[in-house]
């Protein structure tokens, strides 16, 4: 889980239509490198869509429609956005950076050859860089990532059920990408895959704890959410406390006599350790005794302490650690 | 770069047997033209108008005064004369060397009529025939909203069959007509006005007024904004360009209240009108003893970034932490930093954010 360090208290205005109508809800955010902002797009009961420029403080602007209904933007690298075509071709083509409608004239990469059909072309990512696309299955939600210019699969893999969709892309760096599912919806929190656009790994899980629309913003390491309550939330690029591991005794068994060091390694939703977090420490027992109350996780996650061990043998001792 | 308000003409009073403007059916279809005319430094709106309660129908050209946009006087259009002769009329827009060319439907042949207009007399002289069958490929717009660009023979059109695109065709093979681009819009596209062999306006049922360059491969927006004050008791908005003063003007369609004219002229200025700063956002964690940075955008009229300005961040009396950004200057895309030094207790802060812009018109 991340951590919150703003919430905003202007909400995010988009023409009053209701969060969770499935025709009218807001169906994706991206940030613009360009203008240092968010782009959030609407669907419209009628058909077409809404396109809003979004800033961090929630500060709202109007900036046009897109009629054609099947058309979808899908994200690309650096921080812009696209629009996928209408079936059958479902052609990529670059957006406009002043109005961020398509480009009818300018296809993004007029080559590439999806694995098939059932791979979206729209709600993916493409890498101008690298030249790779990232999709995913219509329905088996396997992504999938292949050449723009040969259509080889290059990796890819099938998240577990609860990231199934995995239909919103993000440009994190210039080797990564963040992968969300598609039902943020109909999940009390939302889950984001780190994904190493090289290998397919996916290193790191981040989880939001609202039910929203999630975009990262690369320029400054944070994650920025739009949530049902319209609030806009952002999140430290940091590894929020999510369990401790157990006590673990550095040179001999707790049994012995003899003192020594004690350490507990605080660690996040994806198992990553958090440096800079206070652990306290506490004997319910008291048979022995320990040098501090309060210690400093270090880069690794790992608290340390020096356990005293009790005087004389025998007894069960109970050391209870917490993270604040 | 945005537009910032200029000026609002509104009221005029256009006939002197009456201050009726009402259209004669819909206010919006009733409008078929805006212009600006360069060589008689005259705006244009010409359309079916009531003039009483008696007399209901008047076609009319109502003239306007270039620099101050007073209401000059009315003359009765002659179009109709072409529908006697059996052809569909279309509206007026303005085109390359200062003309102000119209079109008409042959639909016996069927032909395009491309004219000039003769502004002084107002009647047209064609200038081109282009058969409306041969478009390549078939054309799926009606050519009711168009700039005429006649030295390259293009045409830039604007699609009223929802799907909303502006398609600029070459038609220098009259018989050939081959579309060069396909524009998406922001919008319904209300009017189209040129500015000139690069450059056109349009301007959405919304009122969002976008300046698009149509002559690259691939054509490129290169402003969006849109009139003060969008919605309300507006009924509809023409756009057309004082090539001579370089003014975006919009004349709004309302509806008349009590037999009295409530449309307007206003007149704009594609510049850079700051007009808001966002509230500071942390993007680090706040920590006692560490620098946090703040950032924002001073932002236009419009929600464009305001480049080249500075924000003076200041902390009120009694600020427990301290600046370390006294002016913060604004990027391209109008986003600014103010980083802070945090002190060690638990306290509150205020930021207070300024800019100061001077008179931009200076």
């Amino acid at each position: 889980m991340l951590e919150c360090i703003y919430t905003s208290t202007k909400s995010v205005d988009f023409d009053g239509l209701v969060w969770g109508d499935p025709s009218s809800y807001p169906l994706y955010l991206f940030y613009i490198n360009d203008i240092d902002a968010m782009i959030m797009i609407q669907g419209l009961p009628s058909g077409g869509k809404t396109i809003y420029k979004v800033f961090r403080d929630g500060t709202t602007l109007f900036v046009g429609r897109i009629t054609p209904t099947s058309y979808d933007p899908y994200s690309i690298s650096r921080g812009r956005i696209g629009w996928c075509g209408e079936y059958p071709s479902y052609a990529l083509y670059m957006s406009d950076e002043i109005t961020f409608l398509p480009y009818l004239m300018n296809e993004a990469a007029p080559s590439l050859v999806r694995p098939s059909e059932s791979y979206y072309a729209r709600e993916s990512y493409l890498d101008l860089f690298k030249r790779v696309w990232v999709g995913h299955h219509s329905t088996s939600a396997q992504v999938v990532c292949v050449d723009i210019e040969t259509g080889l699969s290059l990796w890819s893999f099938n998240p577990e059920a609860k990231y199934k969709g995995g239909n919103r892309y993000n440009y994190v760096d210039i080797d990564h990408i963040m992968i969300t599912g598609s039902s943020t919806y109909s999940y009390s929190k939302s889950y984001g895959m780190l994904v190493n656009i090289n290998t397919g790994a996916i290193v790191n899980i981040v989880e939001y704890p609202y039910s929203s629309l999630q975009v990262y913003d690369y320029n400054h390491g944070i994650f920025i959410t739009i949530d049902t309550d319209r609030l806009i939330r952002i999140y430290a690029n940091d590894y929020y406390p999510y369990a401790l591991g157990p006590v673990i005794p550095e040179h001999y068994g707790l049994f012995s006599l003899v003192g020594q060091d004690i350490k507990v390694q605080l660690t996040s939703i994806g198992g990553f350790p958090c440096p800079n977090r206070l652990v306290t420490w506490y004997l319910p027992t008291s048979l022995g005794s320990l040098e501090k109350a309060v210690s400093v996780t270090d880069a690794d996650g790992y608290a340390w302490n020096y356990y005293y061990g009790p005087l004389v043998a025998g007894g069960l001792e109970t050391i209870m650690v917490g993270w604040g | 770069m945005s537009l910032s308000f200029i000026k609002e003409i509104r009221p005029f009073q256009p006939f002197p047997w009456g201050d009726y403007t009402s259209t004669y059916d819909d206010p919006v279809k009733s409008l078929h033209r805006f212009v600006y005319i360069e060589s008689r430094d005259e705006f244009v709106v010409g359309g079916v108008f009531n003039v009483s309660h008696l007399v209901q129908i008047w076609a009319a050209n109502l003239y306007f005064d270039g620099e101050t946009g007073e209401y000059k006087y009315g003359i009765a259009a002659p179009w109709n004369l072409w529908q006697l002769l059996g052809y569909l009329p279309m509206v007026w827009s303005p085109g390359s060397f200062g003309k102000v060319y119209s079109t008409a439907i042959d639909y016996a042949l069927p032909t395009y009529m491309l004219c000039e207009i003769d502004v002084d007399t107002r009647l047209p002289v064609i200038v081109m025939a282009v058969p409306s069958n041969t478009w390549n490929p078939p054309v799926t717009f009606g050519i009711c909203t168009y700039c005429m660009e006649r030295q390259e023979a293009i045409i830039i059109g604007g699609s009223t069959f929802g799907e909303d695109n502006i398609q600029v065709w070459n038609c220098s093979d009259p018989y050939v007509p081959v579309r060069k681009s396909i524009i998406d819009v922001p919008g319904l596209i209300s009017n189209l006005c040129y500015e000139n062999k690069e450059l056109i306006w349009m301007i959405t049922e919304d009122g969002i007024i976008a300046k698009l360059n149509y002559e690259l491969a691939s054509p490129r927006y290169e402003m969006l904004s849109s009139v003060q004050d969008p919605g309300g008791d507006t009924l509809g908005y023409q756009v057309t360009y004082d090539t001579k003063r370089k003014r975006v003007v919009v004349f709004r369609i309302r509806a008349d209240a009590d037999g009295k004219n409530q449309s307007s002229l206003e007149f704009y200025r594609p510049y850079y009108v700051p007009s808001q700063i966002t509230d500071p956002v942390p993007v680090k964690k706040i920590v006692g003893g560490q620098v946090t940075d703040f950032v924002g955008h001073l932002l236009g009229s419009a929600g464009e970034g305001v480049a080249a300005q500075t924000v003076i961040p200041s902390l009120s009396v009694g600020a427990n932490g301290n600046l370390l950004t006294n002016v913060a200057p604004t990027s391209l895309n109008g986003s600014f930093l103010v980083r802070y030094n945090v002190g060690n207790s638990v306290y509150t802060d205020e930021l207070e954010l300024s800019a100061d812009i001077g008179d931009l018109f200076e």
